[in-house]
């Protein structure tokens, strides 16, 4: 009888459990896969020019685009309901000799997205030479 | 033949070990762990936007909601604290603006001109690309 404990505990020990291993390995997978991102952040620069004053003290006019809370633009004076409209007159009006840059201002209470919508069609037909305001009072 | 038998009912677990390790680590250094966005915010589109390159800078983040409510490292702020807060930086700084993409303009104008107040240079929008139509 006790020859057989004898026998059955040295059996128990001469293998490791690896059974709690498993699971805390499996724990630590299953964190890393639901917690990591591999999704890498875009951003849209904002940054400043170097020269920003020099443009503004250029004697060269500013065109002026206005974007409306109604959705509307205004652009030198003239109204356009829709983007589409609006692409086509810039393209028209804008003129590297005759205008220095293009400033966009907004309505109070215009979204965000509207005003990078705006600059990223202005961006699109090739103006580089944006700068924007405020809601001008 | 009894030993035959023995190893037959234990089912080997090593190469199941090796492979959970191996994901394991590829999940660990591959992966950046998420922080969690309790906050909402809807990241404007646009079709200009550019992957976040890592760069040396130490970056700020600085988290805007629609409702006009700033939020800087987790806490909620107002423009007083964010201009004496910056007053003591330099350009070496980056800035990230987490805003909403329903936030007013003027709203977002105003925490630009602090920033450009203090001679931030380096100033983003986290945004969502969108393709060109």
């Amino acid at each position: 009888m006790e020859n057989k404990i004898k026998k059955n505990q040295r059996t128990v020990k001469k293998k490791v459990n690896i059974i709690p291993l498993i699971d805390i390995i499996f724990l630590l997978l299953i964190f890393f896969m639901l917690a990591t991102n591999f999704n890498q952040n875009q951003n849209i620069d904002f940054s400043t020019p170097e020269k920003l004053t020099e443009s503004n003290s250029d004697s060269n006019v500013v065109l002026y685009l206005k974007i409306q809370k109604n959705g509307y633009f205004m652009l030198d004076g003239s109204t356009f309901k829709n983007e589409k409209e609006l692409k086509k007159n810039m393209l028209m009006k804008w003129d590297k000799k005759k205008y220095s840059s293009l400033l966009i201002t907004t309505e109070k209470d215009v979204i965000l997205q509207n005003l990078i919508t705006t600059m990223d069609m202005v961006k699109s037909i090739g103006i580089s030479e944006v700068s924007f305001s405020g809601p001008l009072e | 033949m009894k030993r035959s038998r023995k190893f037959k009912r234990d089912l080997n677990l090593i190469p199941m070990i090796n492979i959970i390790f191996l994901l394991l680590i590829f999940f660990m250094l591959t992966g950046v762990v998420q922080k969690k966005n309790n906050f909402n915010v809807e990241r404007p589109q646009s079709i200009n936007s550019k992957i976040e390159k890592n760069e040396d800078f130490k970056t700020f983040i600085i988290l805007i909601k629609s409702s006009n409510k700033i939020f800087f490292e987790d806490k909620e702020v107002d423009y007083e604290f964010l201009k004496s807060k910056f007053e003591n930086y330099n350009d070496e700084y980056k800035i990230v603006l987490e805003v909403d993409k329903n936030l007013p303009v003027q709203n977002f104008t105003e925490i630009l001109s602090i920033l450009k107040k203090n001679k931030f240079n380096k100033v983003f929008v986290r945004s969502v690309k969108i393709d060109d139509n």
